[in-house]
């Protein structure tokens, strides 16, 4: 497990659990979220990624533990710092018997501070101003989603905690949803994201945690989760005598065959250069050769289920 | 806004204005309702305040109870809770403004109710006296047992909202609370009805007591008490079976409120939002 050591946290959870019941939903968590980056939240079904959000927004106590919000304990001081919280958790929570303009009137209201000109600009953001009068029960779920978000958005927050913002959302919906995540992102907003289009989060995310069972299996850098590193893709044509010959070095043991055929070998000297000569002198001369990606999918399976 | 673009708002206000429409017509059919003989103003006012009291007790609370437990219980149903609570609103402060603007409705029921009752009342004394006199003239006694009667009905609207704010706080949803809110006051007057019978056959026990402790025969039994036994008693309604003083009853009203509120406000405090 790797941890980055974050200078200003606008999210803290300090050794965080939650039990309900006997089963532990949440078990001993410990998670820095920096200001101004895109944290991933990933995790199976039931991991806990909700029971977390949650505990971050003051909805559900902690059993053991703190949580700490743009500085300050959730618990003890919600009410001074929560306003400055955009808050998307599971499905959109809307009053569908209203209209999408008049859901963002009233939680606009609720807040005291949101002009008629923030609630335009939010329906054209989210691309819900041509529907902006029909009543929510008639919304598409991406709509609904889309409408969640801009509730999130309403106030301006410093930091976004969005469980699966594109849940529910096609293709083009989902582009627009990373668009509007960088922007934030731009905008020195923190979002903290859960989702399972794991993809997305990989190219959204500065960090991400991967949640299993309730504990923390992994928290750092995405490229550092997907790099393996001092490995490297060889693709070569005579493959099995290359791997055979490959393992027959004292550097090369632990070199083994991809499932599309491709050698993933450690390098004598850490660098491509020398894997590619040392190679090319044994008489296997290399196609390509590039440093190892594990896709985040393989990975997330990998910590989640102890898949290899 | 919440409520108002529900349709079942309008509904019940629509038959609910039906409902007294067609029992002003039936008052204006009765013989016991005779302005147009002086002396049966007075009796008539009563008359008709007995049987306006009555829908009040029970129409009204039948409206403020749904209402005010869909005006709770949608925020729970449609997990909208979890947006106002996670925007900083305290619990407590969301219970509160809850339980006041429940209040606001039921001034404004009351209100319109009673305005409706009166425009009712003077085209009835219009149609049978051929002018306002009987009212104008009528002994200022009656005045006072109207206001009596009139404070009654506030605190049967005020004791309704209470019920239907916390019970659908506890119940957290908008079927749950709004059944057990309107099977509060039935089960309540079922059970006093029962401990009457069992007085009455004389199986001696506490439930002589347990009778005037119960809300709805104390709510039933307020505007006897209030006007000292005049005819705007809702009699068609049980009543505890000692009977006790204003003060006292007014004390177990006063209880009950102040418990089933402590009540939902400690829950909604303290109990995780799951919504």
């Amino acid at each position: 497990m790797q941890t980055a050591l974050v200078q200003e946290s606008a999210l803290s959870f300090r050794a965080v659990s939650k039990r309900f019941g006997s089963r532990m939903a949440v078990d001993r968590l410990d998670l820095e979220v920096g200001r101004g980056e895109v944290f991933g939240f990933l995790g199976p079904n039931g991991a806990g990624k909700t029971t977390t959000m949650r505990m971050a927004l003051g909805l559900i106590k902690p059993t053991s533990g703190c949580v700490e919000v743009l500085g300050r304990d959730v618990q003890l001081e919600g009410r001074r710092v929560l306003p400055h919280v955009g808050p998307l958790v599971e499905t959109p929570a809307l009053y569908p018997h209203l209209s999408g303009r008049t859901n963002l009137r009233i939680f606009g209201a609720e807040l005291g501070r949101v002009s008629a000109a923030r609630i335009e600009s939010l329906l054209e953001l989210t691309a819900l101003d041509e529907r902006q009068d029909d009543r929510v029960s008639s919304y598409s779920l991406g709509m609904r989603q889309r409408l969640g978000l801009a509730v999130a958005l309403l106030h301006d927050p410093e930091l976004l905690i969005l469980d699966e913002p594109a849940n529910g959302l096609d293709p083009a919906g989902i582009r627009e949803i990373r668009a509007l995540l960088r922007q934030l992102r731009d905008q020195g907003k923190t979002v903290f994201l859960s989702s399972h289009v794991l993809g997305e989060v990989g190219r959204v995310c500065d960090r991400v945690a991967i949640l299993r069972q309730g504990a923390l299996v992994y928290s750092g850098r995405v490229d550092a989760l997907l790099s393996e590193a001092g490995y490297f893709e060889v693709k070569v044509a005579e493959v099995d005598s290359a791997l055979a010959w490959i393992r027959e070095q004292a550097w090369g043991r632990s070199a083994r065959l991809d499932k599309d055929g491709t050698i993933v070998s450690p390098s004598p000297s850490g660098r491509g250069r020398e894997l590619n000569s040392t190679l090319s002198a044994a008489g296997f001369i290399p196609d390509a050769i590039g440093p190892r990606q594990r896709d985040l999918e393989a990975v997330f399976l990998e910590l989640t289920e102890g898949r290899p | 806004m919440k409520l108002r673009r529900q349709r079942p708002t309008w509904v019940l206000v629509v038959v609910g204005v039906l409902l007294l429409g067609l029992a002003m017509l039936l008052l204006a059919a009765d013989p016991a309702v005779a302005f147009a003989r002086h002396s049966l103003w007075a009796s008539s006012v009563y008359q008709l305040l007995l049987v306006v009291q009555l829908m009040f007790a029970a129409g009204a609370g039948l409206i403020l109870l749904t209402t005010t437990s869909r005006l709770v219980g949608m925020e729970y149903s449609f997990g909208t809770i979890r947006v106002i609570l996670a925007r900083g609103t305290g619990r407590i402060q969301l219970f509160l403004a809850k339980l006041a603007s429940a209040l606001v409705l039921a001034l404004m029921l009351l209100i319109g109710y009673w305005l409706l009752v009166a425009l009712g009342t003077a085209i009835l004394v219009l149609h049978q006296a051929g002018s306002l006199t009987p009212l104008t003239e009528l002994p200022g006694v009656v005045w006072v047992n109207l206001g009596q009667a009139l404070l009654s009905c506030a605190i049967s609207a005020g004791s309704c909202v209470v019920v239907g704010v916390t019970i659908s706080t506890l119940a957290r949803s908008v079927t749950g609370g709004m059944l057990v809110s309107v099977l509060f006051f039935p089960i309540d007057n079922a059970l006093d009805l029962i401990l009457i019978q069992l007085h009455r056959i004389a199986v001696p026990g506490p439930w002589v007591w347990v009778s005037d402790f119960l809300l709805g025969p104390s709510l039933n039994h307020l505007p006897t008490l209030l006007t000292s036994g005049r005819e705007v008693s809702a009699g068609a309604l049980p009543a505890p079976i000692l009977h006790f003083s204003l003060a006292a009853t007014l004390l177990v009203v006063v209880c009950w409120l102040v418990t089933l509120t402590l009540l939902a406000a400690l829950a909604l405090a303290r109990r995780d939002v799951l919504a």
